[in-house]
């Protein structure tokens, strides 16, 4: 069976896993190094129990969901589908209470991926149609519930002056770009750079959190760009954007929908 | 083509499915509690404690993580000198991205928190249109010198 003979859910499921495990053979070598420096250097404080301090929890469920994730982009069968959805989420949720991870912003995209995950599994082979009138919305749905999140919390005096991101990025970050900036640019220029920048940022998340209610195929380009343009712009958000972008292209798969396969 | 969000409401008014409504129902819970945060002064100062880490319970902080909050709040922290302490060889201070604890637990943090002199105190100070929320632990060495123990300094 040929790529385009699969059934458009099979196709999309493929899709949001190949780019979740991307984002996952990407963060390998830092999360290892996580594990072994929690490990030499554990926090004893009073908030999280003792197993959500465990490096080897850490670096099971961070790991573990790399033998479902390669066993879908083999071969994606209707039981592989299922057990890696169920699987991909929860081991999201552990990331997202550890003490070493509760914090990275790629387990909360991951979790709701993940669920889109299971509601593909369990809903959509069976249901081509289903799948292809609800499954563009529910894509779109966490998209805008991202940006959301993303948005609200920046609508604040600071991030207006780009204070922020000038300081945890651009002031001393070592990504090519910022480095670059600093060498071609003296410091007024620099804050009035990231100020604009800023703003723009926070006028774009507060518009993506109205994806929802674009058509789909606009609604995924739109997404594709955001995200490219947000990991391109301040490196080192790939593990965010890469499940962005593979919810946004499993949206577009979806809408697609009917083909032989389905 | 129709909108999907029109296909969505049509889908489910002839046969609801109700995982695709769950997730929706969910993701309407959660961007309630996003929205409340320019509206009411609790919802941003227990956003605010919930990035410290101060006054939410275990249960309730776990059901209210997969809530999305990149780079939100205006977070700034500062590692002074503890009673008894010195201070570390180069200034810490600045911006932290979102949930500002993570600069006790963050593996590299781990690192260089653990070559200042400890004790030391971490300052944390979190702010929202016009709500402030500020928080100090105590950093101290582990026993045998391994690792480091983190204690909330009680408010004067």
């Amino acid at each position: 069976m040929t790529w385009r003979d699969r059934p458009a859910v099979t196709r999309a499921f493929v899709v949001l896993t190949a780019a979740i495990f991307t984002a996952r053979v990407l963060f390998a070598r830092q999360y290892m190094l996580a594990a072994a420096t929690v490990a030499a250097v554990p926090v004893q404080d009073h908030f999280f129990p003792w197993v959500l301090r465990q490096p080897l929890v850490l670096a099971t469920a961070f790991l573990a969901p790399l033998a479902t994730e390669l066993a879908v982009l083999l071969r994606p069968t209707a039981g592989r589908m299922r057990r890696h959805a169920v699987w991909v989420t929860v081991s999201a949720a552990i990331l997202l209470l550890h003490q070493a991870s509760y914090f990275f912003a790629t387990w909360v995209v991951v979790f709701w991926a993940g669920l889109l995950l299971v509601w593909m599994a369990y809903r959509g082979p069976g249901d081509a149609e289903g799948a292809r009138r609800q499954g563009p919305f529910l894509a779109q749905l966490l998209i805008s519930f991202w940006f959301l999140g993303g948005a609200a919390g920046k609508w604040t005096a600071a991030y207006w002056t780009g204070a922020p991101l000038y300081d945890l990025f651009f002031a001393r970050g070592p990504y090519a770009l910022h480095a670059w900036l600093r060498a071609s640019l003296d410091g007024d220029s620099l804050r009035l750079l990231v100020a604009w920048f800023s703003r723009a940022v926070v006028v774009t998340e507060s518009a993506m959190a109205c994806t929802l209610l674009m058509p789909a195929r606009m609604a995924s380009i739109l997404t594709v760009v955001v995200a490219l343009g947000m990991w391109g712009c301040l490196g080192g958000l790939s593990d965010i954007a890469l499940p962005m972008i593979g919810v946004a292209l499993a949206g577009r798969i979806l809408a697609e929908g009917a083909n032989p396969g389905d | 083509m129709r909108l999907p969000i029109v296909e969505f409401i049509e889908a489910n008014v002839r046969r609801p499915d109700r995982g695709a409504l769950a997730l929706v129902a969910a993701i309407l819970v959660f961007s309630g509690c996003i929205l409340s945060l320019p509206l009411s002064e609790t919802a941003r100062r227990a956003a605010l404690e919930r990035f410290q880490l101060t006054r939410w319970p275990l249960a309730a902080w776990m059901v209210f993580q997969p809530l999305p909050s990149m780079y939100n709040f205006e977070n700034r922290w500062e590692v002074v000198r503890a009673p008894g302490g010195d201070l570390c060889p180069t200034p810490i201070e600045g911006f932290v991205n979102h949930h500002v604890y993570n600069r006790l637990v963050l593996f590299d943090w781990r690192l260089r928190l653990r070559r200042c002199p400890l004790p030391a105190r971490v300052h944390f100070r979190s702010t929202y249109l016009g709500t402030t929320v500020e928080t100090t632990y105590r950093l101290e060495s582990g026993p045998d010198d391994h690792g480091m123990v983190v204690t909330p300094v009680a408010s004067p």
